[in-house]
This record gives C-alpha cells, sequence and structure tokens, in this order.
C-alpha cells in the first residue's frame, strides 16, 4: 500500500470497514510511513472531537415537566401554535393578541395603516403576541421588520430599535409568534412591515404598560 | 385516543420517559437551538400520544422514536418555512448565544486545539443541510449508516456516498478556517 491508498482508506478504517487483506497493509503502512501515521492521528482526533460536540441541555425542568405539559395539551384537545425558529426566548405563557392582516394578492406599494390594536403588557414581563398573514400567494423572500418604541425589545434581540428577518411567506395562513418585552416607559407604537419585490404592507399596534 | 384515559396516560409516560433525553439531544443536532429543539420534542410527544398502541408494538423504539423526530423536524422545516426567521445582517443571532458559551468555554479541554469545538461546530454551519445531517447523526450522535437510513429514509448507498463527501467537505473547511 501507498501513501495515496492510504490516504483514501483512512475513514474506512476508522469506521471499521477494512477487510482483513487491506486492514494488515493499511496497518502495515502506518507503521512504516510517518507522515501517513500522523495523518490517521489527526483524522482520528477529528473523530473524536466530533463525538465530543456539546450539547445545550434544555432548560431546567423540561425533560421532567414536557410529558406532563403534552397529557393536558392533549386531554384538553388544544391546538397548538409553534414558535418561529431563531426569534429568540422562550415563548411566553399568554397570547395577548391577534393581529390578522390580509395581504392581496400584491402588495401596495405605499405605506398604508391597516390595523391597530392594542396590546398590553407589565413591564419587564415577556408576553407572546401572534400576526396571522392571510396571504393569496406565495411570497419568497419577504422582508418582514418591527421597529420597536424605546424601552420595548424583542427578547434574543436587546438593544436593538429595529428587528428585521428574511422570511418566506405561503399562500394561506402564515402565523408568526412573536414575543415582546418592556423593559422601560410606557410602551408605545410598534410599526410591523412586510416588503416583498420592492412593495410594501405596513401596520401599527400600540404597546401599553399596565 | 384523543382524550386519555388515566392507564393511557401512565402508559405513555412510561414509554417515552427514558428516551426523553435521547429525542432531546437528536432535536437539537437536527434544530441547532435549544428552544426549537424543545418545541421540536413537544411536538413529538403530542404526535405519539395518538400512537401509543404502535409505541407500545414497536421493537426497536429508540430507532423508531428517532425517526418521528426526524419526519417532524422535516415536516415543520416546510410546514413553518415561512417563520423560520434570519436576522438581516447580523449573522451572530444565527446561532444559540447559549451555545456560543458552552463552545468557548469547552475549547479549553482540548488538548492540542487543533479541532477546538467552536471551529467545528463553525465548519458544521457551513456545510448543506443533508451533509451535516449524515455527520450530526453519524459522527456525532453515534448512529449507525443502517439506522441513520432508517431514519431518514435515505438508501445506504447515498448515505456511504454522501457521508464521504460530506467528511471532505468538513475537512476542507477545517483547512480553509471560517468564510
Amino acid at each position: 500500500m501507498n501513501c495515496e491508498q492510504h490516504h483514501q482508506n483512512l475513514d474506512r478504517f476508522l469506521d471499521d470497514e477494512l477487510e482483513n487483506a487491506l486492514l494488515h497493509q493499511f496497518q502495515a503502512h502506518t507503521t512504516d510511513c510517518d507522515n501517513c501515521a500522523a495523518a490517521l492521528r489527526r483524522k482520528s482526533r477529528l473523530r473524536q472531537a466530533l463525538k465530543s460536540m456539546p450539547i445545550l441541555p434544555p432548560e431546567d425542568g423540561f425533560l421532567d415537566s414536557v410529558v406532563e405539559q403534552t397529557l393536558v395539551k392533549t386531554h384538553r384537545n388544544e391546538v397548538r401554535f409553534w414558535s418561529t425558529a431563531g426569534i429568540g426566548g422562550a415563548i411566553a405563557a399568554g397570547v395577548i393578541a391577534w393581529l390578522i392582516v390580509s395581504l392581496p394578492a400584491e402588495l401596495p406599494s405605499v405605506v398604508e395603516q391597516d390595523s391597530l390594536d392594542t396590546v398590553t403588557i407589565s413591564l419587564n414581563v415577556e408576553k407572546t403576541f401572534k400576526l396571522t398573514f392571510e396571504s393569496s400567494r406565495d411570497m419568497q423572500d419577504a422582508t418582514l421588520s418591527l421597529k420597536l418604541p424605546a424601552g420595548v425589545e424583542v427578547p434574543g434581540f436587546e438593544g436593538l430599535d429595529t428587528v428585521a428577518w428574511t422570511t418566506a411567506i405561503e399562500k394561506g395562513s402564515n402565523i408568526l409568534e412573536m414575543p415582546i418585552i418592556v423593559r422601560s416607559g410606557d410602551g408605545g407604537t410598534i410599526l410591523a412591515r412586510l416588503e416583498h419585490e420592492g412593495k410594501q404592507k405596513s401596520f401599527l399596534f400600540a404597546v401599553t404598560v399596565t | 385516543m384523543r382524550k386519555g384515559s388515566s392507564n393511557q396516560q401512565q402508559s405513555f409516560t412510561a414509554l417515552i420517559k427514558p428516551h426523553l433525553e435521547r429525542l432531546y439531544r437528536l432535536a437539537f443536532r437536527l434544530t441547532g437551538q435549544r428552544e426549537d429543539a424543545q418545541d421540536l420534542v413537544q411536538d413529538v410527544l403530542l404526535k405519539l400520544y395518538s400512537q401509543l398502541d404502535r409505541l407500545a408494538e414497536v421493537d426497536a423504539v429508540v430507532t423508531w422514536l428517532s425517526r418521528v423526530v426526524y419526519h417532524q423536524f422535516v415536516d415543520n422545516q416546510r410546514r413553518y418555512a415561512s417563520h423560520r426567521l434570519h436576522v438581516v445582517g447580523d449573522p451572530k443571532f444565527s446561532r444559540d448565544p447559549d451555545l456560543a458559551v458552552a463552545l468557548q468555554t469547552s475549547t479549553e479541554d482540548l488538548a492540542e486545539g487543533e479541532f477546538t469545538q467552536e471551529r467545528l461546530q463553525t465548519a458544521l454551519n457551513q456545510l448543506s443541510d443533508d451533509h451535516r445531517l449524515i455527520i450530526n447523526l453519524h459522527d456525532v450522535e453515534g448512529y449507525t449508516l443502517a439506522e441513520v437510513a432508517e431514519i431518514t429514509g435515505i438508501s445506504l448507498g447515498t448515505l456511504k456516498s454522501r457521508r464521504q463527501r460530506a467528511r471532505e467537505r468538513l475537512q476542507k473547511l477545517l483547512e480553509k478556517g471560517p468564510e
């Protein structure tokens, strides 16, 4: 076995997939060739490092409570809506507002206020509201942005007064769960804007602090 | 079996609890985020409850449960594709901030620092979804190729060639450094 053949069989050796004859040749070459022996050690360390990749444990109590939660939810035959990936922060206990926005086949080219609803929230208490987009067609690479008043934050994106995502809106109902938290002040108005292919749709809702 | 009797609930709890940690691990490898992994596990349990009779009869429970997790993950990705949001212009939010902390501290444990876990995670994040899946399930979590085939429904031959390409790509990314 030469160095190239040794290199080609590194993974098969580490996977225990080499047949006896080839295995002996591989081992003999490893003994004779310092470079190939080093390559094998390096590959082996990589495998070991992969096996040691850390995992972020679940939140305290999650594994104990998730079955119970399942039984409760199933018993109540509740409809469950799923959180958005990457939005940051746990889903808060209460849904405090449903904002339903119907998107026309073509988004208007000017900003208009579609709905103004009020979300009531306590200071420093995370709450989740849901935005439902009813779209008449698929929209790839749409941009959804939230412009937040002073003191209002999206958990996970602290310190940002504007948070924006690229997303795809599917034909039909699209539900976005959005946690917010008021850190200071008495709330204000949140401007949510959806932009797609140069057109945009905006809507406002008020956040008041109890 | 939508509304469970006490016996059903006890059976479900007894059957599922020993596997919860493993389910979470797989969910975390698939999603890369704690919150999403927890959501996925919750999603799977809700589905499994309606399949309690089937769950009780399965021989290879871990593989079967893993398959349910994987397919739920794929379904969620398709169904909620519009909700898989990415922060515009700020890639630092694309990774769980708590995980980043864990990775930074764990690198100190590596003797040579050649394959620090942070470097590895960065390289893994740069792989395609298919390549990351096979590396995560097979090389990281230790599922055999046959189990991965059972879980994903992908043929063994495809998985073998995909595994090889994924490893080569990972090696190149590690040699090249972060993009």
